[in-house]
């Protein structure tokens, strides 16, 4: 009986812990006033169990839009120059780049193949999920073929302007953490998307979902908007490349080599991947 | 029935187990082991069930439960457990020398003791300030050097100094066992991040612990649960938004900066305080009872009273070790004054090698002089205490920014932002805009003007509950926790000091 409460304290820790551990492994989820009561962990489903999945080969059918060099250079001719990045990373890595979002990733494809062809880098792909959120980027296992597919040795992501207006912070956050886990331990640069003012919660969500040192909040930038008002005009992009860029080299969690281009309009050399949410949900 | 034996043989089917002893026993960089960790705890409840086998056994529990602490320092530490098992060794040797010497001698080996404690601590957590400062000074052109800090350096070298110097005063006796000292010294729940916990408190305890009953239990479950919740949901969610603002002040409005600093005195007090929570906790049902670190800090009418209920381990040993000795209030008014600038610099270089840190303890120094000047000629009552309240917490937050802030410059925009660049707009878009963060802001000011009383008795009111629910009240914090919980918990503020 004197030991009675250490053996009781005892067997307190190891029943509550493994009990959570247990329940990880429950296939069901379970709500508690609406509420998903969630696990210690998650349990990768192997891909073989999700259906209507579009397989890689069928990616690669996509066509692939690309701005021609001499469209990119007028363009170019015209715009601001670009923050300058206050020092450059001393490291002459270079990488395997990956590009996955929405339509800003669209938007921002190529400001980024002029950093990375500028900086030795090599951008091997973009991923443009035209109208998606982070309900398509958590539950398809599209982003994990992809990265399966094209061996990038650093990610850029860049989603959420088409639920800037969400409120469900714990559901994206879910949602983000989800998707994260697909990155599969990759460095990566998790940027947000711009809000114009009104995000509420996304950006936190994703940031808490994120690792935050390797992620850039965006909803404080002022940027020059494109004529539908929704998305960052063409200088608006290069503005918050340069801004990225600029964070990518003194603050990130993976920092990587990301001075201003040389030139602008570089070859095209990377695989676009064009979905759209709206016929393709990916899940 | 038969789904709960399905998930019983899935989950432990797929464990694999050869992987997870070898994560289990290697120390990781990326993962050091908080109390926080779930790993942590499920190990502390096989260690505490045959813990209670050895109860009753005072050797075998004693060479039991420093195995552990070392284990337990081991995966925060990594290496630096054979730097720690070395100062114990010799701070052992050196407490048994300074108590057979006389006189001069005596001096000596004292000097010397302390000496060889500072001297880790210098060499582990100041190097790059001197090279810094030397730099500036000298013109010279000194690379800084990529040293790793220790955890705990801070905390278990003043710990050894207090035991060297009170050994050394007679006001304790060296511990004849090492067995005993080591225990004093590595004893898990205080070992990384205090409370500083004094030999004379401490060694008394060691061969007697106290035997676990229901209250005791109750209690120290109690101080688990509350220290978990306070640090994983309340100082974690609040370091979210204090990070953003902090990072970037001049993104924020003047009010945005304004309540990230509110942010900030409730995360580094319920990060703090809830890692304290959980160490006296532990202690507790080991049989040993710690001091308490905190008492209502932000409680207090002014900052004398702030010192004595905050981080109190620390504000008592800079009290007897540094104030006490340079003459403390016995050389006359100017004195005392300048003795408190000194004690509360010392304080704040002990919490980091920047000028950031000595500002802070300058100033929290100064305005301990200033209420010790004029507190005499202070009204009384209770509005007064009301007011100097407000006074004293605003004072304490504004210190906090210079704490926290990654340099100056940023301290300064942050400043600049709260007086230029703040109006009541700001306040109504943080409410609809961070509605959850605003109401716990609310809540947690409200919450500072609850006398402490008040709290201590609606702390003992929950005694009243079964023993047997205390269980349902752990695995509920520990589920609320990963309810919340970000995907990367925060080490604990004080880690790094």
């Amino acid at each position: 009986m004197r030991r009675f409460y250490l053996f009781w304290a005892a067997l307190c820790f190891i029943i509550a812990c493994s009990a959570l551990y247990l329940y990880s492994y429950i296939p069901s989820t379970y709500l508690f006033a609406d509420q998903e009561i969630k696990k210690l962990f998650e349990i990768e489903k192997p891909v073989e169990q999700v259906s209507e999945i579009i397989t890689v080969s069928k990616i690669d059918t996509i066509p692939t839009y690309v701005i021609s060099a001499d469209t990119a250079e007028m363009v170019y001719s015209e715009i601001p120059e670009p923050i300058l990045p206050d020092s450059s990373v001393d490291d002459s890595t270079q990488h395997r780049v990956l590009l996955i979002g929405d339509s800003e990733a669209g938007g921002m494809k190529n400001v980024l193949n002029d950093y990375c062809q500028s900086n030795g880098h090599k951008l091997v792909a973009t991923v443009e999920w035209a109208s998606a959120t982070s309900l398509n980027f958590a539950k398809s296992d599209t982003i994990s073929k992809i990265i399966k597919r094209y061996r990038p040795t650093f990610v850029f992501v860049l989603f959420g302007l088409n639920e800037v207006l969400a409120k469900d912070y714990l559901t994206r956050k879910n949602f983000a953490k989800s998707f994260h886990k697909r990155l599969n331990g990759l460095p990566y640069a998790w940027i947000g998307p711009t809000n114009w003012g009104y995000d509420y919660v996304i950006s936190d969500a994703f940031q808490a979902a994120a690792d935050s040192a390797a992620f850039f909040s965006s909803k404080h930038l002022v940027l020059p908007k494109a004529t539908d008002g929704r998305h960052p005009s063409l200088p608006g992009y290069r503005i918050w490349m340069g801004n990225v860029a600029n964070w990518l080299q003194e603050s990130s969690r993976w920092k990587i080599r990301m001075m201003p281009p040389a030139r602008f309009g570089y070859p095209k050399k990377y695989k676009a991947i064009v979905l759209n949410a709206a016929d393709y949900r990916g899940y | 029935m038969q789904q709960i034996i399905e998930v019983i043989k899935q989950a432990f089917g797929s464990i694999p187990f050869e992987q997870l002893l070898r994560e289990f026993m290697l120390y990781s960089t990326k993962e050091p082991w908080f109390f926080t960790e779930f790993s942590f705890l499920f190990t502390f409840g096989i260690f505490l069930f045959f813990y209670a086998l050895l109860f009753t056994q005072n050797a075998l529990r004693k060479i039991y439960l420093i195995a552990f602490s070392l284990f337990f320092y081991y995966k925060s530490s990594g290496p630096f457990l054979a730097l720690f098992v070395f100062q114990i060794v010799v701070d052992f040797l050196f407490a048994r020398r300074i108590e057979r010497s006389e006189g001069t001698s005596k001096q000596i080996w004292m000097s010397v003791a302390v000496l060889f404690s500072l001297s880790f601590l210098l060499y582990f957590k100041y190097p790059n300030f001197i090279l810094e400062n030397t730099n500036w000074l000298l013109l010279t052109h000194f690379e800084p050097v990529d040293l790793f800090l220790p955890i705990g350096i801070s905390f278990y070298t003043f710990q050894s100094i207090s035991y060297i110097v009170d050994v050394y005063r007679g006001e304790i006796r060296s511990s004849k066992s090492f067995l005993d000292y080591a225990f004093y010294m590595t004893f898990f729940p205080h070992l990384v991040a205090g409370p500083i916990v004094r030999a004379k408190d401490f060694l008394g305890q060691i061969n007697s612990p106290e035997n676990l009953d229901a209250r005791r239990y109750k209690e120290s479950l109690f101080r688990i649960v509350t220290g978990l919740i306070k640090k994983l949901l309340i100082a974690d969610y609040l370091g979210k938004y204090v990070d953003m603002v902090f990072e970037n002040p001049a993104f924020y409005t003047g009010g945005e900066n304004l309540l990230g600093a509110l942010a900030y005195s409730f995360q580094i007090y319920f990060d703090f305080s809830g890692y304290s929570d959980i160490a006296i906790g532990l202690a507790l049902l080991l049989g040993y009872r710690l001091k308490e670190n905190f008492e209502n800090p932000y409680g207090s009418s002014n900052v004398t009273e702030f010192w004595r209920k905050w981080h109190i381990s620390l504000s008592t040993w800079l009290r007897d070790y540094v104030y006490i000795p340079l003459g403390g209030n016995r050389k006359g008014a100017f004195n005392t004054y300048l003795f408190l600038l000194i004690t509360m610099l010392v304080g704040g270089f002990w919490h980091g090698a920047s000028w950031q840190f000595v500002c802070w303890g300058a100033a929290h120094g100064l305005a301990l002089a200033l209420h010790k000047a004029v507190h005499k000629h202070l009204p009384e009552g209770k509005w007064m205490d009301f007011i100097g309240g407000i006074f004293t917490f605003s004072f304490v937050t504004f210190c906090w920014i210079f704490f926290r802030a990654r340099d100056f410059d940023t301290a300064l925009l942050m400043l600049n932002q709260m007086v230029m660049a703040t109006s009541e707009v700001d306040f109504v878009g943080f409410w609809f805009s961070r509605n959850e963060l605003a109401i716990l802001l609310v809540t947690l000011s409200a919450w500072t003007l609850i006398p402490g009383d008040w709290k201590r008795k609606a702390f003992e009111g929950t005694f009243y509950v079964p023993s047997f629910f205390w269980f349902f009240f752990l695995l509920a914090a520990l589920q609320l926790i990963i309810q919340f919980r970000d995907t990367l918990v925060q080490p604990f503020i004080y880690f790094q000091f």
